[in-house]
């Protein structure tokens, strides 16, 4: 079991969750009505169902050999694989929170967990409704997770809610530009829209939590761990990367070879400068509490 | 299987001597779930086959002889 008897929660923490806990109740919503979901997805400006900047090929030699056509139809597929990896990621988020919700140690975040775990429900529930009532199908979960040395438990709940936070924050990078983008269908922003704002929330809550239990790690492990734990995580953001550059999607966009496509799309120098720019906030965020130099 | 034991080997550049085709790939974390989905990229490319992960489990990935025998036996 996860559970961490010793975690010191600071004042300044339990009174953040109190303020998220009244947030979350002034803005809660019925998500079951609160889409429109016409028959279908009208186009706007070039068509595209997502905004061109966030394409995996954006700045790619590849890019510039698609024909518009091709480039609407990637968008579209690309919209499935953000939404299906959006809707697997909650699954694994939720199962983690789970395990802890009324634990000992988590007497003090376990009220907003409550708020946390019915708020991602409704977002699996209503990207995944996208997929299905738009395009039929939600791509499948391309991860595995191996068994590995036991860790601490201090050590385990930092990495399960740090791949939590890195998770939400490469997806709002994605929902917030896509929500303020005026070029996409009014339905495509209107859900990045939502989940945008429920996030800055859970974003706030995770980037305090993950603040809370790296304090423990500092004060229970060697440097060398801590180390070996940076590595760990960055492998984890490239992992998360990797995901955006979907073989399902080329393939589905009628692309030849998605394999070799996506490779070489991802070995293209123009993507570097957008991987950083898409894993800045997370990158500031680990440097900040001095997990990466 | 050449393209394989160098992608382990790119990933583990301090690894010493050969790689037996039953060391235990997983315990001995040569393969790791961060780095699965870039793997199973190089077994989609040398096989030219989409391979379905969630039909599969660890075991299929333990050993250099497994996957082989999974993923690379038609392609030799």
């Amino acid at each position: 079991m996860s559970a961490v008897p010793t975690i010191e929660w600071t004042d300044e923490f339990a009174r953040a969750v109190r303020r998220l806990i009244d947030v979350s109740v002034d803005d809660y919503y019925n998500p079951y009505r609160t889409f429109q979901w016409p028959e279908s997805i009208e186009p706007e400006g070039e068509g595209l169902w997502m905004s061109r900047e966030l394409l995996s090929v954006y700045g790619t030699a590849a890019e510039g050999e698609l024909s518009p056509e091709q480039l609407v139809e990637l968008s579209r597929w690309e919209s499935v694989n953000l939404y299906s990896l959006i809707a697997h990621g909650i699954r694994e988020l939720l199962i983690e929170v789970m395990r802890r919700i009324h634990t000992p140690g988590y007497e003090i975040p376990t009220p907003y967990f409550h708020h946390f775990i019915g708020e991602e429900n409704e977002h699996m529930w209503f990207f995944a409704e996208f997929c299905l009532r738009y395009c039929g199908r939600i791509y499948p979960d391309r991860r595995m997770v191996f068994p590995t040395d036991e860790r601490s438990p201090e050590m385990n709940n930092f990495i399960v809610f740090s791949q939590i936070l890195i998770f939400e924050q490469i997806g709002d990078y994605f929902n917030a530009k896509m929500a303020a983008d005026e070029q996409l269908p009014d339905t495509v922003r209107e859900v990045n829209r939502i989940h945008h704002r429920d996030e800055s929330r859970h974003i706030a809550f995770g980037g305090k939590l993950v603040k809370a239990l790296f304090e423990e790690v500092r004060r229970t492990h060697s440097t060398e761990e801590i180390e070996e734990v940076g590595r760990y995580l960055r492998g984890y953001i490239d992992l998360i990367i990797q995901m955006l550059y979907s073989r399902d999607a080329y393939q589905d966009a009628g692309i030849a070879d998605p394999a070799r496509f996506r490779a070489s799309v991802m070995a293209d120098p123009a993507r570097a400068p957008i991987t950083a720019r898409i894993t800045e906030r997370t990158n500031n965020f680990y440097r900040r509490i001095g997990l990466f130099h | 299987m050449e393209e394989v034991i160098a992608w382990i080997r790119g990933k583990h550049p301090d690894l010493e001597g050969e790689i037996a085709w039953d060391t235990d790939l997983i315990e001995s974390r040569l393969i790791a779930s961060v780095s699965f989905l870039e793997f199973i990229a190089l077994l989609e490319e040398l096989s030219g086959e989409r391979i379905d992960v969630g039909s599969l489990s660890v075991g299929d990935f333990r050993t250099l002889d497994q996957i082989n025998e999974k993923f690379l036996t038609k392609v030799a």
